[in-house]
């Protein structure tokens, strides 16, 4: 191709040319049999009605009861954070890497009692985040997935362990309360911090994960993590009905970054916190998330919003009282620290 | 058919449809069918490939049309239904894209002349620019200058964010004026300016 000798073309000059291109390459297109006549048997097969059926049941029996005043935005939103600290807890468990960074390595007879009473975040008012306008696409970023080794009593090692205790798990003999506080204090302190997270729902009756995990690791990937072209789940995802995407700072704040059915609400900033309890299962632990007064995620209710969510994984799932399956992926994005720095 | 009257024709489609009518859901593939072609068509530069596209995304409307609360918003629906399909083949294989060369060679440059002065023709080679883009640039470009979608509407169909779909949009327009230099002097459409045409 020759070296231009032609002025520069504007913006306006270029946009005008782009449409014409393309309505002309369309012009050019001919007509078509309808597409519906090609489709008939296949809506034969369809059954619309009972699809809605089934959704229409999440919504008003199992997830919105949940949290009666604030409808269905807020209680999407608790359900999908919780399983951040799923994911938190498997970066917690899974690297040494990650504690060392945030400075939350935890040495296993070090774990503080948990509190009797649980600190709830009094969360406004809550400095802003201000999102970043360029975020790399967040298939783009490397990821991890969640996990479940921590589940129950995992996080302390066997009575018959001979040798040293890994770093984020507690010695043989270490009190449930030494597990649940280490749980706690993990989750907030590492998990959370500094990372994104997108996360699917699905529809009552889809079960993602029936054939075995998740995510695909990729050894050729170092650290062997799962990298955004492994993941065989994503957004698109066959009875995925809701997408949701975060970023959480290390302080406690969180900002949505996005919602698949209600963009303009991207930049509300929250509070988060994570406390357990005696009287569930080790394992479980609680969400709390505190939102500001007159937050467009809670204006139909009553402020400040404060809800606690109880939550448990089970085979790479977070389920909540809910008839839904979660999953949630996680990346590390230099913007979300430079955010939280702020 | 005006604006007006398609709206009442799509909403009382979308209400039946949703009470299991199954016939009434051709109105709406009639209304929708061709553009949703078109919009495939443009993105992946694959006739049968963006015919497989326009079945799946009107099965997949018709299984999920009782989760469309606002009628009005029907069109960027399916076109979200569509963008998602896409986006989901494109994990699964690889979608056909037209190659830089073979999208170049398209228009004749032959015979010497070094200057393009006929419309059409440069219209082609913009079509071809565009065709030769990454599937991302090409997409935005097609549902805002091809579509006529505002940058909300891009945002709320894609899943990309505001930012993204801004930046994407202008790295495609950049790229568009800087490759269209590079074929030399062009008439210039829908513009005054004619320099570099004799």
């Amino acid at each position: 191709m020759g070296k231009s000798n032609m002025p520069n073309m504007s913006d306006d000059q270029a946009e005008n040319l782009i449409r014409q291109s393309l309505t002309n390459r369309m012009d050019r297109e001919p007509e078509r049999p309808s597409t519906f006549f090609a489709i008939q048997d296949r809506l034969n097969e369809q059954d619309g009605p009972s699809l809605r059926k089934r959704l229409s049941g999440i919504s008003e029996l199992a997830l919105w009861r949940f949290v009666p005043v604030s409808k269905q935005r807020m209680a999407q939103a608790l359900v999908l954070v919780a399983i951040a600290v799923v994911v938190g807890s498997y970066v917690a468990f899974a690297g040494s890497d990650d504690a060392t960074e945030s400075g939350s390595a935890t040495e296993a007879t070090a774990a503080p009692e948990p509190t009797a009473e649980p600190a709830v975040p009094e969360a406004t008012p809550i400095a802003k985040l201000t999102v970043p306008d360029e975020l790399v696409p967040f298939e783009d970023l490397s990821g991890f997935s969640m996990w479940d080794s921590w589940v129950g009593d995992k996080i302390r090692m066997p009575p018959n362990w001979q040798g040293p205790v890994p770093t984020n798990t507690l010695q043989p003999g270490a009190s449930d309360e030494q597990v649940a506080s280490l749980i706690q204090q993990q989750v907030e302190q590492t998990g959370f911090a500094m990372h994104r997270m997108l996360l699917l729902i699905y529809a009552p009756g889809i079960d993602p994960l029936v054939d075995g995990s998740p995510f695909v690791m990729d050894l050729d990937f170092q650290p062997v993590w799962n990298t955004a072209d492994s993941w065989p789940l994503s957004a698109t995802g066959e009875g995925v009905i809701i997408v949701e995407e975060f970023a959480f700072c290390g302080d406690g704040r969180g900002v949505y970054l996005q919602h698949s059915e209600k963009p303009v609400e991207i930049g509300e900033t929250f509070a988060w916190d994570i406390y357990t309890t005696l009287d569930d299962p080790l394992g479980d632990f609680h969400l709390v998330m505190t939102a500001e007064p007159d937050s467009p995620i809670t204006h139909d209710g009553p402020d400040p919003k404060k809800l606690d969510l109880k939550m448990k994984v089970e085979n790479h799932v977070v389920t909540a009282d809910l008839g839904v399956k979660l999953v949630g992926m996680m990346g590390r994005d230099p913007a979300v620290v430079e955010m939280c720095r702020n | 058919m005006d604006d007006g009257t398609k709206n009442l024709i799509l909403n009382r489609a979308v209400r039946l449809c949703q009470e299991g009518n199954r016939d009434e859901f051709k109105s709406i593939v009639d209304i929708f069918d061709r553009r949703l072609f078109g919009t495939a068509l443009l993105i992946t530069g694959d006739r049968g490939y963006a015919e497989d596209a326009t079945q799946e995304t009107f099965v997949r409307a018709w299984t999920r049309i009782q989760s469309l609360s606002d009628s009005s918003k029907l069109q960027a629906w399916l076109m979200r239904i569509l963008f998602n399909y896409l986006k989901g083949q494109k994990r699964r294989k690889s979608v056909p894209q037209v190659e830089i060369e073979a999208a170049y060679s398209v228009a004749d440059r032959s015979g010497g002349a070094d200057r393009r002065t006929i419309e059409g023709e440069t219209s082609d080679e913009m079509y071809n620019v565009i065709a030769a883009m990454p599937e991302d640039q090409r997409t935005v470009l097609v549902l805002r200058y091809y579509e006529e979608f505002s940058l909300n509407e891009i945002v709320e169909m894609t899943g990309w964010r505001l930012g993204t779909v801004k930046s994407r949009i202008n790295r495609a327009l950049h790229e568009a004026k800087r490759r269209m230099e590079e074929l030399g002097p062009v008439r210039l459409v829908g513009n005054e300016r004619t320099e570099g045409v004799s």
